[in-house]
């Protein structure tokens, strides 16, 4: 190192040198990553003016993304005749079940004015479109195309047509970043739909799977239960579909029991996303809250 | 070639590594995905005009944080540190055949990835370690490739 100094001397005879200058950056870049991760709030704004920049950049990468889509839009006449016939079945299936959760929601409404709680049934929501996904395999992130402006905020619930994928945790004026639940990051409250236990499902960090750590020796979980979100914690709407539980493992000493469930949401299908604004100020205490929605939900699961 | 192809020619092709790091993969072969962004400010420093590369790097390093949605800094750190090796070893290993770099640069990648590895595991986001460090095999590869079709660009007596 040293005779390659003398012999770089020469090349270089200008300003600081190159080792000043990459240790003065390199304490900047440690101090903002110090900073950025600490609080990710107080960087936002140099965050989006970065990602401003970088929007060709985005777009760019999508093009590929774009014109597969573009051709996937050819299809045959046949394939579209079967595939309309297919769906009018299923939207017949779909309607009856829909008209009998009419009259289940209907009943519910009459029972909750009974019970005096003002809660209401029906979330808010709005569709945002999937404009990114982080291609770091060790993030399950996505970005959206709705922002500040639509009024998302950072920990919103965002679903699809299967379940719970994950909730906002960067907005900027007209995109969002979201945490999908199998970031190893992530956690979720759950309630296991047959037998009602709370329990905490973690992002299991491989892309596929939730993991359950927490579960006491004794818990009833079996293969094949269903996970629902849980509104406790006031942060995730409660009833949503959220996975299957497909593995429990009980080792020999340990105090607590693990179990492993696929996410039922699409993660990596599909471009839309729901956000769902759920009641911020929702009592946990309320006993009826999450005991209702459940059963609602998880009957239209197939 | 005058000064001003090569300074373009250097922003062009950080426009494609950055486009080439965020396209979309299919998940099998994403983990694969060899660190153009990396290999390509390697190359500059190493190869480059007097380009003010630490800055460089420094600013790419912000916006592969923005792309990949890391803490600020965080592939700045790495970015820095593979500019600042390549602007030194430029003198010593610039002589020697195109494989025996190759052979001799591979350490640079992997301590690249060692320091995403241990910012990851500071900022507890702890994951499986095999995709932070599958990635640097193909980088290795992608040296040469991307030093010999970058110099087919600039021509002959282009690197100067």
């Amino acid at each position: 190192m040293a005779r390659s100094h003398r012999a770089a001397r020469p090349l270089f005879p200008r300003g600081p040198g190159l080792g000043f200058r990459t240790a003065l950056l390199l304490m900047l870049s440690f101090g903002l990553w110090f900073a950025d991760q600490r609080d990710p709030r107080l960087l936002v704004q140099a965050r989006s003016g970065i990602q401003w920049v970088l929007q060709p950049v985005q777009w760019l990468a999508a093009v590929p993304q774009g014109v597969s889509s573009a051709t996937e839009g050819v299809r045959s006449h046949q394939s579209l005749l079967a595939e309309n016939r297919q769906l009018r079945e299923e939207q017949l299936k779909q309607q009856a079940r829909l008209l009998k959760f009419a009259a289940l929601e209907a009943e519910n409404r009459r029972i909750r004015q009974l019970l005096a709680s003002s809660s209401a049934l029906e979330e808010r929501v709005l569709i945002a479109e999937i404009v990114a996904t982080s291609q770091d395999p060790y993030r399950h992130q996505i970005t959206l195309n709705k922002g500040e402006k639509d009024g998302v905020y950072i920990g919103q619930a965002l679903v699809d047509a299967y379940g719970v994928m994950g909730q906002v945790i960067r907005v900027y004026p007209s995109a969002a970043t979201a945490m999908l639940i199998t970031d190893p990051g992530h956690g979720i409250p759950v309630e296991i739909n047959r037998t009602g236990l709370q329990t905490i499902a973690r992002g299991g960090g491989d892309g596929r799977v939730l993991s359950l750590p927490f579960l006491p020796g004794n818990a009833d979980v079996k293969v094949g239960d269903l996970l629902v979100s849980s509104a406790l914690g006031g942060r995730f709407p409660g009833g949503y579909p959220v996975g299957e539980v497909f593995d429990v493992r009980r080792t020999t000493g340990e105090h607590f029991m693990q179990a492993s469930a696929y996410p039922a949401a699409r993660l990596d299908q599909g471009r839309q996303a729901l956000l769902v604004w759920s009641d911020h100020s929702l009592p946990t205490t309320e006993p009826g809250e999450e005991a209702s929605p459940p059963p609602a939900v998880s009957g239209a699961k197939p | 070639m005058s000064n001003a192809y090569t300074r373009g020619l250097f922003a062009l092709s950080l426009l494609v590594a950055f486009t080439l790091q965020i396209i979309a993969l299919p998940d099998a072969v994403s983990a694969m995905r060899p660190m153009w962004v990396v290999v390509l400010i390697g190359y500059w420093s190493f190869y480059g005009p007097n380009l003010p590369m630490t800055l460089i790097a420094f600013l790419t390093g912000l916006a592969c944080d923005v792309l990949y949605n890391t803490p600020l800094g965080q592939h700045g750190l790495g970015l820095l540190l593979v500019a600042y090796a390549l602007t030194r070893l430029r003198s010593n290993l610039g002589l020697f055949p195109l494989w025996q770099q190759t052979l001799a640069l591979m350490p640079a990648w992997f301590l690249y990835a060692l320091l995403q590895f241990w910012l990851d595991g500071m900022a507890r986001h702890a994951a499986e370690a095999s995709l932070r460090f599958l990635p640097v095999i193909p980088t290795i590869f992608c040296w040469p490739l991307l030093c010999s079709a970058l110099d087919a660009l600039r021509g002959p007596g282009g690197r100067v």
